[in-house]
Formats: C-alpha cells, structure tokens, sequence
C-alpha cells in the first residue's frame, strides 16, 4: 500500500520531463531483463546436460551468459539504483530534480548500454560481465559500459546540490534516513567505480584498441575486485532503504531504532570496500597477511546485515504485536504476507527469508581457506543468487512496477499475481541455490557449459555424480521463470490498464521511529567523518596489494576467446 | 542505542571473532592455507614437467592454456606430500584437483603454488573452473594416485 497516510506527507509531483526520464529509466531495464532471464533458464539447461550444444536459437551460450549477468547484475541494477534515487530525492527532498543533469544522465546510460549491446548480440564480447583480460572484447563493449556507469555519476551529482540546499533549510533537522540511505548507496558506488574506471580507461580501451601490446593482469584483476565487491552493496543498499524506511509502515509497525538504522548504512560505508581481496584467495602474488586482512574486514562487514537483521525482525515484531499477535512467535501469522494490496510487503519478506540463506553462505566464501573448496564452483552461483538474485532483484521488481504505476497514474492490475510473484520465486531459489551448492560442493565448475562435457553422457568427462543436483538446479530454474512471467503478465495487464491517477505522483509509506530519532549532534547523523575513515581503511588495506600487483613479472597480450593465439594487432 | 540492540551486536560480533579464530586455527595447526606469495624473481614458465626431487617428493609443473593443461596425465604416490606449480600461457584459467584443497587460479604473468597429499588412490581430474574462451568446458587433466 503506497498511498500516503494521515500521518505522512502528502505525494509529490514529478515535473514532465523527469517523469518520461524516469520511466524510460524503469521500463528499459525491465525490457532487457527478458534477455537475461531468458539465458539463465537455457543455462540452467546446458548445465543440467538437457542441452548438449554450443548454442541454442542462435544464442551461444557464454553469450548467453555474457548478456545474462551484464543485463541482470549491471545494467538492471545501476538503472534501478538511478531511478529509486531519483524518485527518493524528489519525494523526501521535496525538491526537482535539475532537467540538464537528469537529460544528461539518462541519455548516457541508456547509450552506454545500446552501444554495449551491439557487440554482445553480435558475439564480439563473449567475456562474461567480469570481462577479465587477457581475453578481450570488441572495444564497443567496454566504452558502452563505461558510459553506463558515468551516466549513473552524473545522476548522483546531480542530487548533491539538492541535498545540500535541503540541509541549509533545515538545519536543526538530520538527513530523511531514506536520503542517507541512497546517498551511502552512491558514495560507495562513486568511491569503487573509481579503480574500474582506472582498469577500463587506462588499460582495457587503449589495450582492445591496439595502442598498448600487453598489460599487467594482476593489476587489472585487483582494480576489478576493488570495484566488485563494494558492488554488491550498491546493488544490495536499496533494498535495505526499503526494508528500514518503507517495510516497517507498510507491515504496519514503526522503524524499530532509526539509530541503528543509520548506523548499517554508515557502517556499510565503511566497510565494503576495503574487502575485495576476498575474491582472490586462491591468486598467486599476494602475501597471505593481506588475504587474511581482507577475510577479517570481510567478517566486519557483516555486522551492519546483523544489525540490520535484528532492526528490521524487531520492527516486524511491533507490527505483528500491533496487529494483536500474543506469544513469543505469534507476531509472525500476523503480518500482511497475502495483502494484494501491500505488494511491497511480500517482495521485502520474501527477499529477507532468502537473504538468511544468502549471508550465511557469504560468509563461508569470506572464510579466507574454507574458501579453497568452493572457490569458483557452483558453490559461488547458488550463493550469489540468493543475495543479488534474492533480495535485491525481488526489490527491484516489485518497486519497478510500483514506480511505473505512480509515475504513469496507471493502477497494477492483477494484484493477486502481483504477490505470488516472490513467493514463487523463492520457491524456485530455494530449489536452484541448494542444488548449486551441493553440485560446486561435488566439484562442479560455475560458469560452464556443461552440457558438452560433464553432463554429455558420450563425453570422456562424464560425471554421473553430477547428474542428480546438475537436474535439480533445471528445476529450480523453471520454476523461476515461471515466476518471471507471471510478473511480466501483470505488467502487461499494467500498461494496458486505464490511468486512473494523475500521471508522477510519488509517494512512499515511510515509517516512524519506535525509539527517538537521532539528534543533530550525534555521530550518525553526519556523513563526513565516516567518508574520512572509509578512505583510511581503504589506502591502508589496498596500498600493499597494489604494490604486489604492480610487481608481476610479466603482462599479457590479448585473446580473442576462440582463439588461441594472441590477436596482434598493435599499431605502432 | 537501547540495551537488547547492543546485546546483538555483541553477540554477533562475537561469533564473528570465534569463527575467525577458527580459521587461523585451521590454518595454523592442521595447515590449510590458501596459496603462498611466490617472490616476482620466479619467473613463468612455458612447459609442463614432473620433477623428483632427491628425497622422492613430487613436483609437478603445470602450464594451463587453451584449452588444455600440459602435463594431461600425471601418476603421483598415495599419502605423499606433492607440490604444484601453476603458470598460464595465454589467458586466466582455473585450477581444481578435485576432492581436494587444491583450488588455484592460474594468472597470466605469475606463478602459483600449492601443496596438496592425496591419501586415497583414484582418478583425479582437474577441473579448469575459470571461464578461459569457447572450449572452456573440455579443459580437463587426470592426476592418478596409486
């Protein structure tokens, strides 16, 4: 239910042109989303050796895989992030966003992913969305990408001014938790996309375009980490804002602590970048001191989701209790799961139910040398997606169609629908993800056609043993897409319905605090200090790795991905 | 912050810290360790090859490339400590000795190192577990332990 209540403030009107901005910004993700949805159900059936080929329908399949983790992990997620940022901005801000800036942002965002695109269809980029050199794709690529992510700075600067004039008015009053929510989200995603811009820029470009021969992949390796692990937080942040400012009052309780709350979001950024060498482990060139010091950060960065656990199970708890639950557990049948009428309910519950699963199984990948069973085997898919594949893509669906609801004026129709969507996907997650696991736990590899050897039983390599989980994982998979389209059928029924609102009212159902707010004079209720410590740990925990990386005794030329020998084309 | 807040936090940073001295212990005391930092003079090297040293320990130097591992079949003795040494010709590739702690990335431009015994005989395959181009999927080696 996001129509404003009494004790809310009222909605707010998006001027024309950030409306049409802001909804080419929702929609096109979502378009792209069929793409990616549609090559994560046929990996599923490679993987599960249903599939015993190169490709299927003219689609090969790590570019299949390619366009399923750009589409799903980058392009839907940082145009997801852009537009709730806009749409928090106006509302909480009560303020319009500046018509150049927001131009300026969508136009490149949306070119940057056309122009990546291009090569990706045309299998000139089958690189996967790690992209990781020596193998190289068509320079398009990367210059599409790197217009996707400036596009989406230009949008966060675009914001500053506003917050700042907001602060000057109201100088007795700290930051709407939602603002600070959305404004960590970006700091933190300004601060990584810098050594990424520094991989692509400077290395990646010059090297596709021949200007340079060979390059140092250690190096590039590590700038990529750096960037993408603080990436999962921005993809994760929003569905957090959702969880602490919106959930609370939308299962009709309060916001258990907004200290607390504040607190995650400034421990988030703190903590999530300076982890990244947790992802090269099992990489020669560094010393295990740092590995070890990046595993216990790692183990830090998990204590803003344990607060944020307790916070958000605390909040629900008052709802239940208001809703007249008795008992230790009783608040739980309480709270709105089959309300058709607060969709935003079911797809936070459920994306919360499989974020339990989704921490617990981060933190065995953290785990610095339990690391070394699971290291780049199914392991690491079955956990990932129950964290960007859980709670945030359940987020970012069931606050997409609301936006375009409020923004278009057009009512969602097929609510009942509408709320099965999470559960069914969750059902479909709890299927796939212990299937993933126990077949990387077995030894599978992720990121495998495994169809053409594995799973072939006329292949040398066969594995039976692999057969039972690789089968189930199928399942799974089914089952999640059958939970996409039914979401896409309510959108349909969505655009097609009548507008029945006027079109760019947005409104959030915002939660008070149980306890006080924070005051003005209390250390969470400033930004400044926590950037000063989050660039700290940064240079201490990076400048070693860095400077090992920058040791490699040797770089590397390019390759093209079937092809073994380099692709020399250096112009000289 | 009100009193069962704290009381969480705590609880959960401590359970961090118990968990985290579990892995130093692990790697401490029974030596499971993630691989060393070879020092950058050891240079990459472009063949596979078996080396005995003196004493009858294996080395065993592998060079992943697309889309194979050079040496393809390597026969080791059961319950003796063997060395690996990694080194990639072309592009990133993965290393998987399976049933095993042997979980190494081969990088182009570094060498990487591990110590593993196997204390069943069997068929080992090594599994490239990195995506490394079109035929990633056939890129497999045998370790045989008798």
């Amino acid at each position: 239910m996001l129509a404003p209540t009494k004790s809310e403030q009222a909605s707010y009107t998006v001027a024309p042109l950030s409306r049409t901005l802001m909804v080419i910004e929702v929609v096109l993700p979502i378009v792209l989303l069929v793409l990616g949805i549609y090559h994560g159900f046929l990996q599923a059936l490679y993987r599960a050796g249903i599939i015993h080929s190169g490709s299927f329908a003219g689609l090969n399949y790590y570019q299949g895989l390619t366009l399923h983790g750009v589409i799903n992990a980058v392009v839907l997620t940082t145009f997801f992030g852009v537009v709730f940022g806009n749409a928090l901005i106006s509302y909480y801000l009560r303020k319009a966003l500046i018509p150049a800036v927001h131009l300026t942002s969508t136009s490149m965002m949306v070119g940057g992913t056309l122009i990546a695109a291009v090569p990706m269809l045309l299998g000139k980029a089958d690189v996967l969305y790690t992209f990781y050199p020596p193998l190289k794709a068509h320079p398009a690529f990367y210059i599409g990408a790197a217009l996707l992510v400036v596009g989406s700075w230009v949008a966060f600067f675009g914001w500053i001014p506003l917050v700042r004039q907001w602060m000057r008015e109201n100088p007795s009053h700290p930051l709407p938790l939602a603002i600070v929510g959305i404004l960590v989200t970006f700091l933190i995603w300004f601060l990584c996309t810098i050594p990424l811009a520094i991989e692509v820029l400077f290395m990646l470009i010059p090297w596709s375009l021949g200007w340079v021969e060979a390059i140092n992949i250690p190096l590039a390796r590590t700038l990529f980490w750096f960037f993408g692990h603080p990436l999962v937080y921005f993809w994760l942040l929003p569905a957090y804002i959702v969880y602490y400012v919106m959930l609370p009052r939308v299962a009709g309780g309060k916001l258990y602590s907004p200290y607390a709350a504040r607190l995650a979001f400034l421990l988030f950024l703190v903590l999530s970048i300076p982890v990244g060498l947790h992802h090269q482990y099992t990489e020669p060139g560094f010393d295990r001191f740092w590995k070890g010091v990046h595993a216990l950060l790692t183990f830090g960065v998990a204590i803003p989701s344990f607060i944020t656990a307790f916070t958000v199970a605390a909040s629900l708890e008052y709802a239940g209790v208001r809703r007249g639950a008795k008992g230790l557990f009783g608040w739980m049948a309480k709270l709105p799961w089959l309300d058709a009428e607060r969709p935003i309910f079911a797809y936070s519950i459920a994306g919360l139910i499989i974020f339990i699963f989704g921490g617990i199984t981060g933190i065995v990948n953290a785990s610095y040398n339990l690391n070394q069973t699971i290291h780049n085997t199914g392991f690491i898919s079955g956990h990932f997606h129950m964290t960007v594949g859980g709670p945030v893509f359940l987020i970012i669906l069931g606050m997409s169609l609301e936006l375009f609801s409020q923004l278009t004026g057009k009512p969602i129709r097929g609510r009942g629908w509408n709320i099965a969507v999470p559960y069914l996907w969750m059902l479909g997650i709890f299927i796939f993800s212990p299937a993933m696991m126990y077949g990387g736990l077995l030894g599978q590899p992720r990121r495998t056609n495994m169809g053409l050897s594995y799973l072939d039983p006329s292949s040398p390599h066969f594995r039976a043993d692999w057969v039972p989980s690789a089968m189930l994982t199928g399942i799974g998979a089914a089952v999640m897409t059958l939970a996409f389209l039914v979401y896409l059928g309510v959108w349909i029924a969505t655009i097609a319905g009548p507008a029945t609102r006027p079109a760019g009212e947005i409104s959030f159902p915002t939660a008070e605090g149980l306890h006080p707010e924070v005051s003005m004079a209390s250390i969470v209720a400033r930004l400044r200090p926590w950037v000063v410590i989050a660039l700290l740990l940064i240079a201490v925990s990076y400048w070693e790795p860095l400077r090992q990386a920058f040791r490699t005794p040797e770089k590397a030329l390019p390759y093209e991905p079937d092809n073994p020998t380099p692709a020399l084309q250096v112009r000289k | 912050m009100d009193r069962l807040e704290k009381i969480v936090l705590v609880f959960a940073s401590g359970l961090l810290g118990v968990f985290f001295l579990a892995l130093l212990a692990a790697a401490r005391l029974q030596k499971i360790e993630v691989p060393p930092c070879l020092p950058p003079e050891v240079k990459p090297f472009k063949e596979g090859r078996v080396d005995t040293l003196p004493d009858g320990r294996r080395q065993l130097f592998y060079v992943a490339q697309m889309w194979r591992f050079d040496p393809e079949v390597v026969e080791v003795p059961v319950g003796k400590p063997i060395d690996i040494f990694l080194s990639a010709k072309d592009v990133t590739h993965g290393f998987y000795l399976s049933w095993s702690n042997a979980n190494l990335m081969a990088i182009p431009g570094a060498v990487n190192a591990y110590t593993v015994t196997l204390d069943k005989p069997g068929v080992y395959p090594i599994i490239c577990h990195e995506y490394c181009g079109s035929a990633h999927q056939n890129m497999v080696a045998y370790l045989i332990a008798q």
